[in-house]
């Protein structure tokens, strides 16, 4: 189910508010896992199961590491976990890689990809090594360990949250008039980003996917606005996460922060999709020596992290590539360019963008092949005019949209309405601006889904 | 939960209530199984079974509390704070609703000429056969409104080349961006009588209506686009040509087995369109007994047809009007004694961009 959807919006999550507050503090865990299940099964009924799985694996092998076996439950379930992942999100890229290094024919097993299975195998991953590391302790109760593991607000898309986040919010936790304002509003805001800027903007990615007269100027349009469509959806997604979280008590980690504001990809990394970034520092960079090594273990440690940082986001050369892009772009900076690109405040920028759209022109490719097509096309190797009748069709439809995207990427309302807010007649105002947004972004988000318009999710297949 | 009035709640308290009223709405609201505006069946609650998620997605969108005024508020939105040029392929320009033809798809052009290929050696070996392309009203539209549209003259080229069998007849010159609906794709049936002299020169076929007079429909027409651009459009009339020839001609339709007059009231309730001639159906016969003795016509039509048969009907003894949208070219033969009538192919750019599948 989708959070961008009628029947999320006005079916299961009221309904499940409703029963939610309804029902005694000791069965709100219950309420949650269950409605958890058949929030996943409404679009994966099989693979529902599979979560259950999962749940049983971390849930068993924690307990094992009250034993004796400690070392071994960890093996054990990370072995397990990651088992699962692999079959159902790699196996065919390998068989798919082998065949193509020993010019064998395998056949593929065509796994269809489960829901959301990366996010919550990396949640039961750093459940083990947090309890194997005594940093939080055994969770006892199988329906509040399922409950973290499914919660359906972070279920399918993020943030990344860990156990140790909400280990405490999941036995005691607090609801109040003000963390439901909070976590509505927060909620509203993400959902007018996803449904109304990234879905229209995936229209436009959509319309020059299918355009059979392209121009350099339309490619260089698309790079842009899948750019913005990657953050509008993806952050819009956290948000609304955040926000369900904040109603029903939890306090989700934060996941971006404007980051194509960022100077460096380092920093860009420090702002986009933190809670994978963060995963990938305390469970795999740190225990591997992490930059207290030698250099060029070093710059070994760093390559693992964004080999598994491209693959983690897809089963394919693409995103294998996109990761080593970074990790290139990374070594550069740390080793000669950083400290120039902190000196500057205009190409630094400029810098930045740059690699991040071609990044992300690099990720949106369905193979190599189109990969490489789109870099020629954006850089005039693709025999195509600079300009033509339907790039300025698109452009002259969908400025303003572009326009909200851009302004919306950056602080600059939030800095407004924070400076508005330290005055007293501006505190008034927002009393009164805040709800009349929020319900016009509700019912415009309200329109365009009963509409039927174009509604993907791109950090599904992840 | 914990509860202390505050006023900062009131505004988000009012969200909320909204919010849930809009939710309970949802849930009780008695389904409805017919929209008026965008012509169609509304899905109702769907049964139990595997596709049920799918199905009750379907049910949620279409019975929707305000589901018009809802997309009227995304149609709105769309051109006026998004200032996007059109909404879900519709644009409004000079106050005519149109569609975005764009682009040109060849592949389903080819697959037209080829279907009219088949029927040309299957069935015309001794009629006397002709072809026209009716321009969609936004090749008037496009350009001026800075909106895309296919070129009209290289599909005309391109069925042209596809049916080297078949004599072009070029209607182009007769028509206007006035004689087409506002809010309908098709044009009026009052502004054809140029475009019918055309054709008739190009078949030389007997002379045209000689007189005749122009009566309405009382019911107020809107068209295809008015429910497809959810705007708040104003009606339009019907307007139809009548006189002797058209009052004593009867139609037959092959599907319901009914000999009716040439209009058709009782099948326009849904689509006001559908007062020409039935509307959309497969095979109708109409019978002119002050036609000349053994002339016929055969035309092979979209929905365009339809409004233009009236114009047609004089000096021929039969007009039958096959659309292979809804019968299999293989089967005509059953139905239509082929020998020698004049035969026109008449499609719209329309149908012939965008109904690969739909041409048996």
């Amino acid at each position: 189910m989708l959070f961008s959807s009628i029947e999320f919006l006005y079916y299961f999550l009221p309904a499940v508010m409703i029963l939610y507050f309804l029902v005694p503090k000791a069965l709100k865990n219950a309420v949650l896992l269950v409605a958890s299940l058949i929030f996943y099964a409404w679009g994966e009924p099989m693979y529902v199961f599979l979560m259950i799985g999962v749940i049983l694996v971390g849930y068993l092998f924690g307990l094992g590491m009250q034993t004796r076996f400690k070392k071994l439950c960890l093996v054990g379930s990370i072995v397990c976990l990651l088992l699962i992942l692999g079959y159902f999100k790699y196996v065919d890229f390998f068989i798919e890689s082998f065949n193509a290094v020993t010019g064998l024919s395998v056949g593929l097993l065509r796994v269809a990809l489960p829901i959301g299975i990366s996010f919550y195998t990396f949640q039961v991953l750093s459940y083990e090594i947090d309890v194997y590391r005594g940093n939080v302790k055994v969770q006892k109760n199988i329906i509040d360990f399922a409950t973290f593991v499914a919660l359906f607000p972070q279920l399918i898309a993020g943030p990344i949250v860990r156990y140790a986040d909400i280990e405490a919010q999941l036995k005691t936790r607090e609801h109040t008039m003000q963390r439901f304002r909070e976590g509505l509003g927060r909620f509203i805001v993400g959902l007018a980003k996803k449904a109304l800027i990234a879905n229209n903007l995936a229209a436009f990615v959509s319309a020059f996917r299918a355009s059979t007269n392209p121009s350099v100027l339309f490619y260089w349009l698309y790079a842009l606005a899948f750019t913005l469509q990657l953050y509008f959806d993806f952050s819009g997604y956290s948000d609304m996460a955040i926000g369900l979280g904040k109603i029903f008590g939890f306090d989700f980690p934060e996941n971006f922060d404007y980051p194509y504001l960022s100077k460096s990809a380092t920093e860009f990394w420090r702002r986009w999709h933190k809670t994978l970034g963060g995963w990938f520092r305390d469970y795999v960079y740190i225990p591997l020596g992490g930059n207290r090594v030698k250099k060029w273990r070093w710059v070994f440690n760093t390559f693992v992290v964004w080999l598994l940082t491209g693959l983690w986001h897809g089963a394919a050369w693409n995103f294998v590539l996109w990761g080593l892009l970074f990790f290139v772009l990374l070594m550069i900076e740390k080793l000669w360019l950083k400290r120039y690109l902190d000196k500057s405040k205009v190409l630094s920028r400029v810098y930045l963008l740059f690699f991040v759209v071609m990044s992300f022109v690099l990720f949106n490719a369905n193979s190599m092949a189109e990969a490489g097509k789109d870099f020629a096309c954006l850089f005039g190797f693709g025999d195509l005019p600079f300009i033509n009748e339907e790039t300025i069709y698109y452009l002259r439809s969908n400025a303003v949209l572009f326009l909200a995207g851009i302004v919306g990427s950056v602080p600059l309302v939030k800095n407004l309405v924070v400076r508005m807010r330290s005055t007293g007649w501006g505190e008034k105002v927002f009393a009164v601006a805040e709800p009349v947004v929020l319900l016009g972004f509700l019912l415009l988000v309200t329109a365009y889904l009963v509409d039927g318009s174009f509604n993907p999710f791109l950090y599904f297949r992840f | 939960m914990k509860f202390r009035f505050d006023k900062k709640m009131i505004g988000i308290g009012v969200v909320a209530v909204l919010w849930l009223s809009l939710s309970i709405g949802a849930w009780v609201k008695p389904a409805t199984e017919y929209s008026e505006a965008e012509r169609r069946t509304l899905a109702t609650f769907p049964a139990f079974d595997k596709d049920f998620p799918k199905k009750f997605e379907d049910y949620a969108l279409d019975q929707f509390p305000f589901r018009d005024a809802f997309r009227t508020v995304k149609s709105v939105s769309e051109y006026y704070a998004f200032g996007r040029l059109d909404n879900n392929g519709i644009y409004l320009s000079k106050g005519y609703a149109s569609k975005l033809l764009y682009p040109m798809s060849e592949r389903d052009v080819n697959n037209a000429c080829f279907k009219m290929t088949q029927i040309n050696k299957s069935y015309l070996k001794d009629c006397n056969v002709y072809v026209s392309v009716v321009p969609d009203k936004s090749y008037f539209l496009a350009k001026e409104s800075g909106r895309l549209s296919i070129d009209y003259r290289e599909m005309v080229e391109k069925v042209q080349k596809g049916t080297p069998f078949a004599k072009y007849i070029d209607i182009f010159p007769a028509l206007s961006l006035e004689d087409y609906y506002k809010t309908d794709t098709h044009w009026k049936c009052e502004n054809l009588e140029e475009v019918s002299a055309l054709l008739r020169k190009g078949m030389n076929a007997p002379a045209s209506i000689a007189t005749y007079e122009v009566k309405q429909v009382e019911k107020p027409f809107y068209g295809v686009y008015y429910g497809q651009s959810a705007l708040p459009l104003p009606a339009e009339t019907i307007s139809y040509i009548t006189n002797d020839t058209l009052q004593n001609a009867t139609m037959y339709n092959a599907q319901t087995q009914k000999t009716t007059s040439i209009y058709t009231p009782e099948a326009a309730s849904k689509d006001g369109y559908n007062f020409f001639l039935g509307g959309s159906v497969p095979l109708v016969t109409v019978n002119n007994p002050k036609g000349e003795e053994g002339r016929e016509l055969i035309l092979f039509r979209d929905s365009f047809g339809s409004s233009l048969a009236p114009w047609l009907i004089e000096g021929y003894s039969k007009v039958t009007l096959a659309d292979v949208r809804y019968i299999a070219s293989n089967v005509l033969g059953n139905y239509i004694d082929f020998h020698g009538q004049d035969v026109l192919f008449l499609y719209s750019t329309l149908v012939l961009n965008e109904n690969l599948a739909t041409f048996k």
